[in-house]
Formats: C-alpha cells, structure tokens, sequence
C-alpha cells in the first residue's frame, strides 16, 4: 500500500485529510510537530510527504525541514507537498515557481484550504512521476 | 574618459544580488529571530524574479542591449547606507531586514532610473522599465508586511 506522511501542527485539518487520503487508498502516518520527522522518515520511507510550512516554534520549519530531507541519504527521494498556508497569514505569494533545489527543494505547493479533488490530484501525479523514476 | 556598456552597469546588480544571496543563506542557517527567518525565504526570490524579467526578453536583444555604451558611470552602492552585509547574519532581526530590503528596492530602482536616462534603444528601454516595475512592486509587497507589525 502507498505511504504517506502527513506533518501538520493542526490537528483537526492533518485529521480530516489522512481521512480524506485513507478514504483513497492510502496508508497515512500523521505527525503534529516535526520533532524526530527526519529519523521517522528514513526508517518509515513514505511515498511522500505532505507538509505544512509554519509551526508554532518555527514560521518556516516546513521548508528547513523539506530541505534537510533532502540531505539526507535516505530521505533525499521522498517527494514533498508543501502546504502553504503562510500566504494567508504574511502576503508572501510562495507558489510552485519559487521551488529549487537550494532554498524549496519540494515537488509541489498546496494552498489550504484544500480541495479533496485538487490534493488527490497533485498526489496521484507525484506518485506516478516517482514510479516512472524506479522503473 | 571611460566608457561604460549597459551590461557592465547590470553585472554590478547581479553582483550585489548575488553577495545578498550568500548573506542571506547565513541568516537562515544562523538566524534564531522567526522574523528574519521568515522573510529571508521570501528575500531570496528576489534574484530568481530579477531573471525572471530578463527571460522575458529574447536572448539575443539582451545581448545586443548589453553591448549599448553609457557615457558617463553610474554608481550602485545600495549597501553604503545600511552596510547590511557587515552585519553578523546570527544578529539580524525581521525588522532590520526588511527596513533594508525597502532601502535596496529603492536604490535599485533610481539605478535603473539614472540608466534610462542615457540613450538606449526601445528594446533596452524596455527592459530597464520592466526593472523598475519589478522593483517598485517588491517595495510594495515589503510596505505591506511592513504594516502588518510581524516582523
């Protein structure tokens, strides 16, 4: 079964999509915090990961922590959805033409809240993408 | 007297942009202010839409506009003022960086200013405005997370 890994410090949004995501298929792993992700990832290896930017700590763990897994030797191929709801609260625009390798390594953004179709969507394509790179 | 190209005068931006680009990564690796880390990651696109402006322009006028000769230098200290880059990136807060930002926007705007004064062709002139536009725009976005009073 396909993993995916939810990490989002709201509990009711992180809940209501790893429903969302088990309704379609998916294995999914939520965390609250990203305290201990990176080792969780490496021993866990999900298909990907779906992360949320701004934590109460940290306005931008999300992208600190999407390119830390992107150093780390087993975690450097996982795919990452970022979540972007930074630009509700800052008028900071971050959008898919801001990812590169150095600053926001991550496949894609998603801007909550977020449409049950649209999410699925993004999913399905990333996975399919990292399939055609395996086989 | 010396004689100046317009590239010349545009390699001393993307220069700077460039010594702001190494600054700024310190500051994210070294920073503890959750302002300044926040808004170094939107800071840092500021390069990437300068040359996304110029990708607008076909290559070849590029070229061309580069080798146009500016009588007179220009001068482009944006940090004079500020001297941000001296600054140990461990210490900056959100408040300083964006103040500064705001000082450069600025500065980069009246450079491009000064360019266009000399004679350019339509495609050069294009160009520098395309420049300023973006400038003038960014300044507008840091005015606007200026007055929310996060940083």
């Amino acid at each position: 079964m396909t993993k995916i890994t939810i990490v989002d410090d709201d509990v009711e949004f992180s809940e209501n999509l790893s429903r969302i995501l088990q309704q379609a298929g998916y294995e999914v792993t939520v965390k609250n915090h990203t305290d201990g992700l990176l080792q969780a990832l490496a021993r866990d290896k999900p298909d990907l990961l779906i992360l949320d930017v701004m934590f109460p700590d940290n306005p931008v763990a999300g992208f600190d922590t999407a390119r830390a897994v992107r150093l780390k030797k087993e975690t450097k191929n996982i795919p990452i959805i970022l979540l972007t709801a930074v630009n509700q609260v800052h008028p900071m625009d971050f959008a898919a033409c801001d990812i590169d390798s150095e600053w926001m390594p991550v496949q894609d953004f998603a801007e909550k809240p977020l449409a049950k179709a649209a999410i699925l969507k993004k999913i399905s394509k990333l996975l399919q993408v990292k399939a055609k790179k395996h086989s | 007297m010396a004689i100046f190209t317009l590239g010349k005068l545009l390699d001393r931006v993307e220069a700077f942009e460039n010594r702001l680009t190494i600054f700024y990564a310190a500051v994210r690796d070294q920073s503890k202010d959750n302002g300044a880390k926040l808004l170094i990651y939107y800071l840092v696109r500021h390069r990437k839409h300068q040359q996304q402006v110029l990708e607008n322009f076909n290559k070849a006028d590029i070229t061309h506009a580069r080798r146009i000769k500016i009588q007179d230098d220009i001068p482009f200290t944006p940090d004079a003022e500020r001297q941000l880059l001296q600054v140990n990136p461990s210490s900056i807060n959100g408040k300083t960086l964006l103040a500064t930002a705001m000082v450069y926007d600025a500065q980069l705007a009246q450079f491009y200013g000064r360019i266009l004064k000399a004679p350019l062709n339509p495609m050069a002139t294009s160009l520098i405005k395309s420049l300023i536009r973006l400038e003038q725009r960014h300044k507008l976005m840091l005015k606007k997370l200026l007055d929310m009073k996060y940083f």
